[in-house]
């Protein structure tokens, strides 16, 4: 008599779509089974929305969340530093701790860069957003293989920013994708004054993106012509002027810029958005992606997009998915509808 | 579903030669045996084929089981082809499917190899959550147990895989 079927007589293809229909967690375990199931395993593609990743002196977090089911699930693991700095207390979390374990004789930030590196070695690894927040303790060995990884953020706090570079030194040069960084400004005014060198240090470093909280304390940079840059400002001091001095250093540069101004401000009357961003401003070659944001005292909520193609509007309050939302107007009409205004 | 009844029958083999008629529309779920069909101009014959279609890769057991999952789903909706990376539900098996899937582990493994072979979706994808259920929650030791699965892994390589899975074990 013919014997009976098992998981290992399982043509590959069925394996994985068994594979695909086990939460992640579960797969862990499988992994653990035999060689031909980590195989199975290791092949087959994890998403999550969210990997963020924040190594500070005595503690680290790291928060795996994806979707699964209705709602978000989140894996969290702390690390945290016994008083005598020889072993690491790791917690995993599941809305409450899980596990705590205690391990001996590793050094604390490796430890993180080891589990960070297992999730992200993953050849099939999709993530929506990896949210690095980088300090000068984040292992040099992460930090190489992090810039590496396209989809990360990184968020560096402007105090730190000059460390972070340093120990990054020649790396930057050699990416060939963009990296987007995130620098922590508004929480630390005192250090705007040192912006200008950093951003100036970060030029150097031929970086092609960089974010900035507050530009509206950087107006007088003149760097901003040495590299593409994408600058988020919440304009809430900011005068006219000082938006039409930015903007203009931007748009009389030699280079390609993206720029993205998201105006907070309730009180930022239409008549100024209009007065910055004026059809001839738009038509300028430099301002082949520009996106801007505001909500206040605008009847709806306003986003315009200027691609090298097409000028897209959006007027949805809502502003949920910016994909969906965005109708596109030819360019006259679009430029007849600023004039008006 | 009483209409398939009133249909034209398509006659179907069985690795063990027991032949079994199964109504049109309701075989129409099987992929392999509607291209079949087409393919040798079967399709628009009115009358019920004189030569039974081989289906020689499943036995006659689980052919029927196959013909009865069919049977109560022939009307569903097409199932989309989702090639989304995201991890698939499997707490949406109908209380239905439930019921019908409560076979000893063999027969539910036939049943895969059959769905497979004959190209049905639905009933791949009702059968693979119900092993994924079956492994959900276990630990490698239950799994190797309940799957009669062999530990091939060397003490070394165990412990690598260990430390890579570290921050996800329990």
């Amino acid at each position: 008599m013919k014997p009976r079927a098992v998981l290992d007589d399982m043509p590959l293809h069925i394996k994985e779509h068994i594979v695909k229909s086990v939460d992640y967690e579960t797969r862990f375990s499988l992994r653990k089974c035999s060689k031909s199931m980590c195989q199975i395993v290791d092949k087959s593609p994890i998403h999550y929305t969210t990997i963020i990743l924040h190594i500070d002196k005595f503690v680290a977090f790291l928060t795996f969340s994806h979707p699964q089911k209705k709602s978000d699930y989140k894996i969290k693991v702390d690390y945290r530093k016994s008083i005598d700095h020889r072993k690491v207390q790791v917690t995993k979390w599941k809305d409450e701790p899980v596990k705590s374990t205690l391990v001996h004789g590793v050094e604390f930030p490796h430890l993180v860069a080891q589990d960070v590196w297992n999730a992200l070695k993953n050849p099939n690894l999709k993530v929506n957003n990896f949210r690095v927040v980088v300090t000068p303790r984040t292992p040099y060995t992460l930090m190489k293989k992090i810039v590496n990884f396209q989809k990360c953020r990184l968020i560096i706090s402007e105090k730190e920013i000059r460390q972070i570079f340093e120990i990054l030194r020649g790396k930057l040069n050699s990416l060939n994708h963009k990296l987007h960084i995130k620098i922590l400004t508004s929480t630390f005014p005192d250090n705007f004054k040192n912006l200008n060198s950093v951003l100036c240090h970060v030029a150097r470093e031929r970086l092609t993106q960089l974010r900035i909280l507050d530009a509206s304390q950087c107006v007088d940079c003149q760097l901003w012509s040495n590299f593409n840059i994408l600058l988020t400002g919440t304009f809430k001091t900011f005068s006219l002027a000082d938006a039409k001095r930015m903007i203009s250093s931007i748009y009389h540069s030699n280079q390609t810029h993206e720029l993205e101004i998201r105006i907070d401000d309730l009180n930022f009357e239409k008549v100024k958005l209009f007065e910055i961003l004026g059809p001839s401003r738009l038509e300028h070659r430099n301002l082949y992606n520009t996106r801007i944001f505001t909500r206040g005292n605008l009847k709806n909520d306003m986003v315009i997009q200027y691609s090298e193609k097409s000028l897209k509007v959006n007027t949805n309050s809502m502003l949920k998915d910016r994909r969906q939302c965005y109708d596109t107007f030819p360019e006259e009409l679009i430029f007849k509808l600023l004039c008006r205004s | 579903m009483t209409d398939a009844k009133n249909e034209r029958q398509i006659k179907i083999s069985s690795s063990d030669n027991e032949i079994i008629l199964v109504p049109r529309n309701v075989i129409r779920l099987s992929t392999t045996i509607n291209t079949l069909l087409q393919d040798l101009g079967l399709d628009d014959d009115e009358a019920t084929n004189a030569e039974p279609i081989p289906v020689q890769n499943v036995a006659a057991p689980i052919l029927r089981k196959v013909i009865s999952w069919c049977q109560y789903h022939y009307q569903d909706p097409v199932p989309t082809d989702d090639s989304d990376s995201r991890e698939k539900r499997t707490d949406d098996i109908s209380s239905w499917d439930t019921e019908f899937l409560k076979v000893d582990q063999g027969t539910l493994f036939e049943l895969i190899l059959a769905a497979n072979y004959l190209d049905i979706k639905g009933l791949l994808d009702v059968t693979c959550k119900a092993v994924a259920n079956m492994i959900k929650g276990k630990s490698p030791e239950e799994i190797r147990r309940t799957f009669n699965i062999k530990n091939d892994f060397t003490p070394e390589e165990e412990e690598q895989i260990r430390k890579e899975n570290a921050w996800c074990e329990d």
